[in-house]
């Protein structure tokens, strides 16, 4: 019973930062004003597909090692979610950027390193759908993944601190830690994060248990 | 022991050089590699001569800057492409009989190291003698060329031993390569760049890190990741 607690807690989690997002009190700053709150669900997106290509990345490796392929749909199921939350959390960023930036796309350095880096993973899936041989597939896909994950880490994390940026945390700008003085929004956001990435993985496995019975 | 380990150290660079001397003599015997990859190159310099015309003023230095990068990459995939299906057909179990990956992936990085490297010089002369020069800076910007072949080479030749193993078409080399050396891409534009500017070296000592600890990465990576595509 204990062992699936983590599934409900997600649900938990999400419903809270839902409810306690919308509903609390948060700083009140020009510019930013509402659109703060974005930070409970534009930025637990990110997070999330960082952490959850990461396994993806860990498992390719493991695939490499063992050849299980039990180890190569795990992989890729975890991409595939890792890909849905990278285009959330562009989808969100846009629409944060509509009314603080002015326009949805900007052609801010951030902006053009997470488009970039989702464009990767497409061809991943590109790569995958052009080999038949499930052995091949898995091994080809696991190599490209790898490559994939640390071309993405320098476009999101060191790019866009290195040229001109508007983000927050990039360009010279201060990060949301400094807007958060009473760290109330922390306590909402920490659970986002864990409650956006415990759901993916739970979608993950779902989709990679089905892959598993249909390879049977 | 260790004279063993001496001797298998030095059969493997002697593997290499004769792994590289078979590059080279099949280059040579096959033209068509080298011709295809020089004639892309000048046909699609002569393109843009023909449709911007030779007055310097014509492009601005980001435009010039971005066209020649342009015009590098995709004539370096031409070559590099074919870096695996070149090979006759079936060798790929006789030379994991003789030798080990690494030798071999030693050995092409090294070979189209060369290749390319060569091309990108051409391709440079080649592009500043029909649009006009604009680089200040001659040496720095040499160094970019060789830079960007490096890290082209180090990132590409695992992308080709890739699409080679998947199916032996060449299109899906450039879709699988083109977003992986992005990152690389923009750091030697902004290099090449401060090189037409004529910029003193010491202003893109960061750029040059950068770029080279991308090329170590990629070189490793190659290293790891090649021994598992070769054997079956």
């Amino acid at each position: 019973m204990l062992k699936n607690a983590w599934k409900p807690l997600s649900l938990i989690l999400i419903l809270y930062t839902i409810w306690a997002g919308m509903i609390w009190e948060t700083p009140r700053l020009p510019i930013l004003n509402e659109t703060i709150r974005n930070l409970y669900f534009h930025v637990p997106m990110w997070f999330g597909m960082i952490i959850i290509l990461l396994v993806a990345c860990i498992y390719s490796i493991m695939y490499l090692n063992t050849k299980n392929i039990k180890y190569d749909i795990y992989s890729n199921q975890m991409t595939n979610v890792g890909i849905l939350f990278g285009i959330l959390g562009l989808v969100t960023g846009m629409i944060w950027a509509k009314y603080t930036w002015g326009e949805m796309w900007s052609g801010d350095a951030k902006q053009k390193g997470s488009a970039w880096g989702l464009f990767i993973y497409f061809v991943y899936l590109i790569l995958r759908y052009s080999v038949s041989d499930p052995t091949d597939r898995a091994k080809f896909s696991s190599v490209y993944n790898i490559l994939a994950y640390l071309a993405l880490v320098p476009l999101l994390f060191i790019f866009p601190r290195m040229q001109d940026s508007l983000h927050p945390g990039n360009g010279g700008n201060p990060g949301f830690n400094s807007y958060d003085l009473d760290s109330r929004m922390r306590m909402i956001f920490y659970p986002a994060v864990i409650g956006w990435t415990l759901l993916g993985v739970w979608l993950a496995t779902l989709r990679a248990r089905l892959d598993l019975v249909r390879e049977k | 022991m260790t004279i063993n380990l001496l001797k298998s150290k030095s059969k493997q660079f002697y593997f290499i050089f004769v792994l590289l001397k078979k590059e080279f003599a099949l280059d040579n015997k096959k033209k068509q590699n080298w011709s295809v990859a020089l004639l892309y190159l000048f046909g699609s310099i002569f393109t843009i001569y023909l449709l911007v015309g030779q007055n310097k003023n014509n492009l601005s230095i980001p435009l010039w800057n971005s066209i020649l990068w342009v015009i590098l990459f995709f004539s370096a995939m031409q070559i590099l492409a074919n870096t695996f299906s070149k090979e006759p057909k079936n060798r790929d179990f006789y030379y994991s009989q003789i030798t080990n990956a690494e030798s071999i992936i030693f050995a092409k990085l090294i070979y189209n190291f060369i290749q390319v490297s060569i091309l990108f010089v051409a391709g440079y002369f080649i592009f500043a003698f029909m649009l006009g020069n604009q680089v200040q800076n001659l040496p720095l910007f040499i160094l970019s060329l060789v830079l960007g072949s490096a890290s082209y080479v180090s990132t590409l030749t695992l992308v080709s031993a890739i699409a080679y193993k998947a199916n032996s078409n060449n299109g899906i080399m450039a879709i699988l390569g083109l977003p992986i050396v992005l990152p690389t891409t923009l750091e030697i534009s902004q290099l090449s760049k401060n090189a037409i500017d004529g910029l003193d070296i010491s202003v893109s000592y960061d750029e040059i890190s950068i770029i080279c600890s991308l090329i170590a990465i990629s070189i490793s990576l190659a290293f790891l990741l090649f021994p598992f595509l070769w054997k079956d």
